[in-house]
């Protein structure tokens, strides 16, 4: 299982020694597989949380990585960067799914209402009932607020480096955050009572 | 500070309350439900996908494996059609110049003499037989002036008809 990022918050030793070797030309394709091996999984895990299907999943994590190829040497150094790359990720993410709703001119719900079909069928997702509800629950966030919650629950992600991410303040971060947790506790809730009653 | 009507609640009242707020947050901050796993147990993943996936990123940054021309089947098979028909056409087109060119060239070979000779012979055998072809002998003596059995014999030698044709016709 991947280390939690919020480690690395710094630019590492590993980390200086991939941007050297990427500068120069002989490096640059070495230093690259070494960048992709260390952070695949995280990039992969982040989008998969967020677009459920497998084949999304990797095509999305596929693209991330191309456009880290052609963007890195403008890596200034200002931030970590796994922070930088997941800066990357999240945004090719988000702006996948709100491509997506347009090009099927589907509202919020109706994205929600796919993606949770693919939990519930099974093929995508193999937890059990109570796991399968906490999935359920966190698709009817919205997109951001999905973002963070999976950032500060599933990876326990420090609010100083989801600010750098996602550009929000920390306040307004721990507010979303306990937004979240409010709602996926009432849905969770509404739900065994439900089952209770049936 | 502005002087209020309302009774002052105590110190303790204060402390309470921000107790209850810090608890309510940290119960937000740290709550987790009992019995989930990682995301990495529950969304299935074959453990061949990360080597494929490097794979796939490799082929899409590495210029030598990039392919310069993206074809597909369906618009190299309409262009070869395409070029298939238009070289077809143009073929037959020039075949068909160079038949009527060579037929140009023997008819300037001809005299004017030879040529009106040849063209008032075909004009009469080709009438004999489109009559053979259309319908019957009788018409063609219909067609044929009245006059010299010679001449009749000479239509029928030309036309080449046999004494089986004569006996059906006549």
């Amino acid at each position: 299982m991947p280390s939690k990022p919020g480690n690395d918050f710094n630019l590492n030793q590993e980390d200086k020694e991939i941007l050297e070797k990427f500068k120069t030309e002989e490096g640059r394709q070495m230093a690259f597989n070494l960048l992709v091996r260390k952070y695949q999984k995280r990039v992969y895990w982040l989008i998969r949380k967020m677009v459920i299907d497998h084949d999304d999943a990797n095509d999305l994590s596929q693209e991330v990585f191309v456009r880290i190829w052609h963007h890195l040497n403008e890596f200034r150094g200002e931030s970590g960067l796994f922070t930088w790359i997941y800066r990357v990720a999240t945004n090719e993410c988000l702006a996948y799914l709100k491509k997506k709703r347009r090009r099927f001119f589907l509202p919020i719900h109706d994205l929600e209402g796919e993606l949770a079909g693919k939990i519930e069928s099974g093929n995508h997702f193999t937890g059990d009932e109570i796991e399968k509800k906490l999935q359920l629950a966190i698709l009817k966030l919205p997109e951001k607020q999905r973002l963070v919650f999976n950032m500060k629950y599933f990876e326990e992600m420090k609010y100083e480096e989801m600010s750098e991410i996602l550009g929000t303040s920390i306040g307004a971060l721990k507010a979303s955050y306990h937004h979240a947790v409010q709602k996926i506790k009432n849905s969770v809730l509404l739900d065994n009572h439900q089952d209770e009653e049936a | 500070m502005k002087k209020h009507n309302f009774g002052m609640p105590d110190e303790a009242f204060f402390e309470a309350q921000a107790s209850t707020i810090l608890e309510k947050t940290s119960g937000l901050e740290n709550w987790k439900l009992k019995g989930i796993r990682e995301p990495q147990e529950t969304f299935p993943v074959s453990d061949s996908f990360w080597l494929k996936m490097e794979d796939g990123i490799r082929s899409r940054i590495n210029p030598k494996q990039t392919k310069v021309f993206q074809l597909s089947w369906k618009p190299v098979f309409a262009s070869l059609l395409m070029a298939l028909t238009i070289g077809l056409g143009t073929y037959n087109f020039l075949s068909r110049t160079s038949e009527s060119e060579i037929a140009v060239q023997q008819l300037e070979k001809l005299n004017q003499e030879e040529i009106l000779t040849y063209l008032s012979e075909n004009e009469e055998n080709q009438k004999i037989t489109e009559l053979i072809a259309a319908g019957t002998f009788s018409d063609i003596s219909v067609e044929i002036p009245v006059g010299a059995d010679s001449e009749i014999e000479e239509y029928i030698d030309e036309a080449n008809l046999n004494e089986s044709d004569l006996e059906l016709n006549l």
